[in-house]
């Protein structure tokens, strides 16, 4: 795991914060004796920094907690038609977005602590440098599926200004077969449970038909509130002024 | 600063301009009670996604009533077009009405849908623009009040369960119950579950007719220059 880019921008700023009050924070206090010359601290690149709102619109689909990944131009999370990445598959199926940060043209990978609930909302903060090529595309699965997911990809966020509104709609991700066993649905039996490497599904990501529910399959663990429509999910992406 | 911005809206809106509005019912099988359009400042919303549902717009949303809805937009200055279908908005039909905004900025649009229990089309705080001819597609919301049990039994007070109707005349009897909870929230309409039991089964809602995908309904709007 490459640690820097699991912590994000966010996570790596408090960091250094934390490492920087260790040297002493008072300008009265005397400088340390003996040898050890405490380093200055290096410059940090100005931040821009953006609030990342994420509603629920589901009756009953929890979401995972949500994750901005930031990346140059040209990268795409999904593409419809396409096959998932690794990555992809692994957050669809489990609600585990932490692949994105190990990827190629990926910069930094800032989640959510926490999960948005129905009706509910998270709000979170990203940054990029001043001056950065920066576009950002966010991920969260609807964790009482197989393998469905939402979000947006190959957003240009240094360009934006004030704040942009999205509706949302799930997709597919095409990688698990759509049983609804209570075994394959993270928010029925757990995450790790949920995620199998195997691709026994159409392979490539689509816009998401729907759950069934026990009342359209007989064998479903889905109960009719965990059926939705889209649009999923509200997100709202602000610049601080 | 906030009060500048709305004398400049003012001063580029004509007074009472009229504009031509349409409203379409893009379902195969639900019914659209009497139809709430409302002209509106952009601080006022008939309801708020990921927010309690007030009690007029349950009082709508299970039961069609928009009397509540429509005084507290008259009082807070808006203007409002109720029932231009004159009764019930059937699948794929269409009405036509003129808006008069008198300065308003946004629309808002609301019709519970029938058979649900608490399900309505929603258009909310839409930003008029300046000119031209504009079409929105409204989704189907659910406005957390009612537990979706399908059940069709008249009721149609806020709080009590139960569809009041199908209009249709296709609805079923008996069903046991299709859902007992419900999210306290607005939020998108799941959809109707229905099963093909018209004297059993859980729904009472016929799962050949009465579902639906978003969007529910289509509004045009010729902006008047």
């Amino acid at each position: 795991m490459k640690l820097h880019k699991l912590l994000g921008a966010a996570g790596a700023a408090a960091l250094l914060l934390s490492l920087s009050g260790c040297g002493g924070d008072s300008a009265s206090s005397a400088p340390p004796a003996g040898g050890g010359s405490v380093p200055a601290p290096a410059a940090v690149d100005p931040k821009v920094w953006f609030d990342v709102e994420v509603l629920n619109l589901t009756a009953g689909q929890p979401l995972s907690p949500p994750a901005v990944v930031l990346h140059g131009a040209g990268y795409r999370a999904w593409q419809a038609g396409q096959p998932a990445s690794g990555a992809l598959e692994v957050l669809a199926e489990s609600g585990d977005a932490g692949g994105f940060g190990d990827l190629d043209g990926v910069n930094a990978l800032v989640a959510s602590s926490e999960m948005v609930q129905p009706g509910e909302s998270v709000t979170f903060a990203v940054s990029i440098d001043e001056g950065a090529v920066a576009e950002a595309s966010l991920v969260t699965m609807l964790v009482n599926t197989n393998d469905a997911f939402t979000g947006f990809t190959g957003f240009d966020l240094a360009g934006l200004e004030g704040s942009q509104t999205w509706r949302v709609r799930a997709y597919d991700a095409g990688t698990e077969a759509n049983t609804e066993l209570a075994a394959t649905v993270p928010g029925l039996a757990g995450a790790p449970a949920a995620y199998d490497p195997a691709r026994d599904d159409v392979d490539f990501v689509h816009v998401h038909a729907g759950v069934l529910s026990v009342h359209d399959m007989h064998s479903s663990a889905l109960a009719a509130g965990h059926r939705f429509d889209n649009p999923v999910a509200q997100v709202t992406v602000t610049r601080r002024s | 600063m906030k009060k500048l911005f709305v004398l400049m809206v003012l001063v580029a809106i004509p007074a009472h301009a009229q504009h031509s509005v349409t409203v379409t019912n893009l379902t195969a099988g639900i019914y659209f009670t009497p139809l709430l359009v409302a002209a509106h400042g952009g601080s006022a919303t008939l309801f708020d996604v990921g927010g309690e549902a007030s009690a007029a717009l349950q009082a709508m949303a299970e039961g069609g009533d928009i009397s509540g809805l429509s005084a507290a937009v008259t009082a807070a200055g808006g203007m409002v077009v109720e029932n231009p279908a004159e009764g019930l908005l059937g699948p794929g039909a269409s009405t036509s009405f003129m808006v008069s905004t008198d300065g308003a900025t946004h629309l808002s649009v609301v019709a519970m849908m029938l058979p649900t229990n608490d399900g309505f089309i929603g258009l909310d705080d839409w930003a008029i623009p300046a000119s031209g001819t504009h079409m929105v597609y409204l989704n189907a919301y659910d406005a957390g009040t009612e537990a979706n049990d399908e059940i069709i039994n008249g009721n149609g007070a806020p709080g009590a369960p139960g569809i009041p109707k199908a209009p249709g005349g296709d609805g079923g009897t008996n069903g046991v119950g299709v859902a007992s909870t419900e999210a306290m929230v607005v939020h998108i309409h799941p959809g109707n579950v229905g099963d093909e039991d018209p004297t059993g089964g859980a729904s009472d809602v016929d799962s050949r007719v009465h579902r639906w995908l978003n969007p529910v309904a289509m509004l045009t709007i010729t902006v008047a220059e």
